[in-house]
C-alpha cells in the first residue's frame, strides 16, 4: 500500500508534472508527424539522461512513449499515414470516417478509447504486480537466460518477415553486442586494437543510426510532401465530443480490447502491431455487421486504439519486472534506465517498487493531459503533419547528429552513426529484423552475464529446471507455430 | 507489375541483399577467429552465434535462390523501381554524408545552418524560408547544447 502512494507522490511532485507535460508535448508532436514516432524522437533524449534523477527524466520519457501513438493515430485518422506502426489499425476505418466528413468523430472516439485503455492498463497492472512480485523474485540466473532467448523469440516470431531474416538479425545484434570487455572474464574481444571499442558500443548511436537516421534517409528518398493539406478541413470540438459518446456506447469493445493490449503488451518482444491487430480481429469477428469494418465503422477505430495504449502497461511492466523489453521502443526505455543508473528486473519491484508504481500512473496521467490537449488543439495538430518531408529531414538530421556526439562529445561515435544507418538502411530494405538486432545487443550483456553463472551455478543443463524448461517449451513452441504453413503464408502476405 | 520479365535479372542473385549476408557471415567467421585465443568463456557467446548464425545465413541463400529458381525472374518494372530507389537512397546517403564531412572540416555551428538552408533549398523552400529555418534552428540548438546543457558542439579541424 505504501508503495501505491509512494508512486502517486513521485507523480505529483511539481518537477515530475512539469516532465509529463513535456514529454505529451513532444511525444503528440513526433507521434503526428508520420517516420517520426517515439521509436525515432526517443533516443534523441537518451544523451541527457546520463545521471539525471529518474523522477524527472523517467516521466518525461514514459510520457513520450504512452503519448506518441496518441499523435500516430492523428495522421492515420486524417490522412491515412499511421505515425507509428501500431497505428496500422486505425487507419482501415478511421481513414474512411474522415472521407465521410467524420473526423473529428473518428479523433475523439480515438481519443476517449486511448484514454480509456490507459486507465484500464494501470488498474490490470496495479493489480497484477502483487501476483507477479513472488514469480519475479524467484527468478535465477538459468530462467534469466531463457526469458532473454523467449524475448528474442517472441520479435523474431511475431513480427513482420521471414524467420531466417529476423534470426540474423538477432544473432547480428548479439555479436555486436560481445565486442569490447567480456563481462565477467575481463578479456578484449574483437576491438582490433581500437581503444574506444573496449567498452563495447555506446547505445545511443546504434539506436539513432538503426532507426531515427534510417527513418530520416527514408523520408528523403520519398521526396514528396507528407500529406495532402485539405484533408484537414471540417474539424470541430463538437464532432470530437461525438466520439467520445461513441465509446460509451461501445464501452465492453473498448473494455475487451484494452485487456487484449495489457496481455499483449506483458508479453515479451510482442509489441504493438500484433496488439491491436489482435484486438481488431476479435472486434470484427464479434460484431453483428463486420461488413462495416473497413469502411468507415467507429468500433474498428475504439477496438485498435483501445489496445494500442492498453499494451503499453503490459510492456512496461515485463520491461522492469525482467528486464525484456516489450517492444523496441522500450528497448529503447531500457537503455534509458540503464542510462539513469537503474538496473531493471527482479530486484527493481523490490528497491524501486514505489517508482515502479510511479511510472504506471504516469502512462495513465500523461494519456489524459493528451486527450485533453487533443481535442483543443485538434486543428493545429493537423497542421503539423502536412510538412513536407524535406523540411522535417532538414531539422531532424542535424539534432540526430548532435543526440550521437552529445553522450561522449567524440567524433567517433558520430562515425558509428553512420555505420549503422548503413546497416539500418540495408536491414529496413531487405526485411532484417531491426528491432530483434537492436534487442539483442541491449540484452546481449544480460545474456552473457547470466548464462555464465548458470553454467557455472547448475552447470550445461541449467535448462532442465522446472521454470527454465518451461520457459524453454514455450520459446520452442514459437518457433513451431512459426513453421506453421498458415504463419508461412501470412508472412509471405506481408 | 509487369508481367514481362528480365532474363537477364531472373539468372543472378539480388545484389544487395547477398552482399549484406556476405558481410554478415564475415562477421561471424570474425567472431571466432579473433576470440580464439581467448579462454572458453570468452569464446563461447562467438562461437555459439556462429554455430547458428552461419547455417541461418546459408539457408536465406538457399532462400533467395529456390525464388529464383521457382520463376521468381525479377520484371522489368521493378528492376527500374529498384534502380530508381537506389538512386535516391545514394542521394539521401550523400547529404548525410556531406553533412557529416563538413562537420568534421568546419565544426557543427557551421555545418548546421549549411545543411539546413541548403537541404530546404532544394527541397523547394524559399531562400527567406531556408534561411530563416536555418537560423532559429541553429539558435536553439546553441542555446540548447552549448549553453543550458553545456556541451561543446564539435568544433571542427579548422577551429582548433
Amino acid at each position: 500500500m505504501g508503495a501505491y502512494l509512494e508512486g502517486l507522490t513521485l507523480m505529483f511532485q511539481p518537477a515530475t508534472l512539469a516532465g509529463i507535460c513535456l514529454g505529451v508535448v513532444v511525444g503528440l508532436v513526433a507521434g503526428a508527424i508520420p517516420g517520426l514516432g517515439g521509436l525515432v524522437v526517443l533516443p534523441l533524449f537518451l544523451p541527457f539522461m546520463h545521471g539525471l534523477d529518474p523522477s524527472i527524466g523517467l516521466p518525461f520519457l514514459v510520457s513520450i512513449v504512452s503519448v506518441g501513438f496518441i499523435g500516430g493515430s492523428i495522421s492515420a485518422i486524417l490522412l491515412n499515414v499511421p505515425g507509428t506502426g501500431p497505428n496500422v489499425m486505425t487507419c482501415l476505418d478511421g481513414y474512411p470516417m474522415t472521407q465521410r466528413g467524420e473526423g473529428a468523430r473518428a479523433l475523439g472516439a480515438s481519443r476517449m478509447a486511448s484514454l480509456l485503455g490507459s486507465f484500464m492498463t494501470t488498474i490490470w497492472a496495479i493489480l497484477i504486480i502483487p501476483l507477479l512480485l513472488p514469480i519475479v523474485l524467484a527468478m535465477r540466473s538459468a530462467e534469466m537466460v531463457l526469458i532473454v532467448l523467449m524475448g528474442l523469440s517472441f520479435l523474431v516470431v511475431l513480427s513482420k518477415g521471414s524467420l531466417v531474416t529476423g534470426m540474423i538479425g538477432a544473432v547480428l545484434g548479439l555479436l555486436v553486442s560481445s565486442i569490447g570487455f567480456h563481462s565477467v572474464t575481463g578479456e578484449v574481444r574483437m576491438t582490433f586494437g581500437i581503444p574506444l571499442l573496449y567498452e563495447g558500443l555506446p547505445l545511443v548511436p546504434v539506436v539513432l543510426g538503426l532507426f531515427a537516421m534510417t527513418e530520416m534517409i527514408d523520408l528523403a528518398t520519398k521526396r514528396t510532401s507528407i500529406a495532402a493539406p485539405e484533408s484537414i478541413e471540417n474539424m470541430s470540438m463538437r464532432m470530437a465530443l461525438e466520439g467520445y459518446k461513441d465509446v460509451w456506447r461501445h464501452k465492453w469493445l473498448s473494455l475487451r480490447s484494452s485487456g487484449i493490449g495489457f496481455i499483449a503488451g506483458l508479453i515479451p518482444g510482442m509489441g504493438g502491431d500484433v496488439a491491436t491487430f489482435i484486438s481488431y480481429g476479435q472486434a470484427k469477428q464479434l460484431s453483428k455487421d463486420p461488413d462495416r469494418f473497413g469502411n468507415g465503422a467507429v468500433e474498428g477505430v475504439i477496438a485498435a486504439e483501445s489496445a494500442n495504449d492498453a499494451k503499453e502497461g503490459g510492456a512496461l511492466l515485463t520491461t522492469l519486472a525482467f528486464g525484456i523489453p516489450g517492444s523496441a521502443i522500450w528497448a529503447i526505455m531500457l537503455g534509458a534506465l540503464l542510462t539513469m543508473g537503474l538496473t531493471p528486473g527482479p530486484r527493481m519491484f523490490e528497491e524501486q517498487l514505489g517508482l515502479s508504481f510511479g511510472m504506471l500512473y504516469v502512462i495513465a496521467f500523461a494519456s489524459l493531459i493528451a486527450t485533453i490537449v487533443t481535442t483543443v488543439a485538434i486543428p493545429l495538430l493537423g497542421k503539423v503533419t502536412v510538412l513536407p518531408s524535406h523540411q522535417v529531414v532538414a531539422v531532424v538530421v542535424p539534432i540526430v547528429f548532435i543526440g550521437a556526439y552529445a553522450a561522449n562529445e567524440d567524433v567517433f561515435d558520430i562515425l558509428l552513426l553512420l555505420l549503422f544507418t548503413a546497416l539500418g538502411v540495408v536491414m529496413k530494405r531487405f526485411g532484417y529484423n531491426r528491432p530483434a538486432f537492436l534487442l539483442a545487443f541491449i540484452l546481449g550483456f544480460l545474456f552473457e552475464l547470466e548464462l555464465f553463472k548458470a553454467l557455472n551455478a547448475y552447470g550445461p543443463f541449467f535448462f532442465l529446471r522446472p521454470i527454465s524448461f518451461a520457459i524453454l517449451l514455450i520459446t520452442v513452441g514459437l518457433f513451431v507455430y512459426a513453421m506453421l504453413p498458415r504463419r508461412q503464408k501470412e508472412t509471405e502476405k506481408v | 507489375v509487369s508481367q514481362s520479365t528480365s532474363s537477364q535479372a531472373g539468372r543472378r542473385l539480388p545484389l544487395g541483399e547477398t552482399t549484406f549476408l556476405a558481410i554478415a557471415f564475415a562477421c561471424l567467421v570474425i567472431g571466432i577467429v579473433f576470440t580464439r585465443d581467448l579462454t572458453a568463456n570468452g569464446q563461447l557467446v562467438p562461437e555459439i552465434l556462429a554455430l547458428i548464425g552461419i547455417p541461418l545465413v546459408a539457408l536465406r541463400v538457399a532462400q533467395l535462390l529456390r525464388r529464383k529458381d521457382k520463376g521468381g525472374t525479377v520484371a522489368e518494372q521493378d528492376v527500374a523501381e529498384s534502380a530508381s530507389s537506389t538512386r535516391e537512397l545514394l542521394v539521401a546517403g550523400g547529404w548525410v554524408v556531406g553533412f557529416f564531412l563538413m562537420s568534421l572540416l568546419a565544426g557543427m555551428l557551421v555545418a548546421i545552418p549549411v545543411f539546413i538552408a541548403a537541404y530546404l533549398r532544394q527541397g523547394g523552400t524559399g531562400w527567406r524560408g531556408s534561411i530563416t529555418t536555418s537560423a532559429v534552428t541553429t539558435a536553439l540548438t546553441f542555446a540548447a547544447f552549448e549553453r543550458a546543457l553545456d556541451i561543446e558542439l564539435y568544433r571542427g579541424i579548422f577551429w582548433p
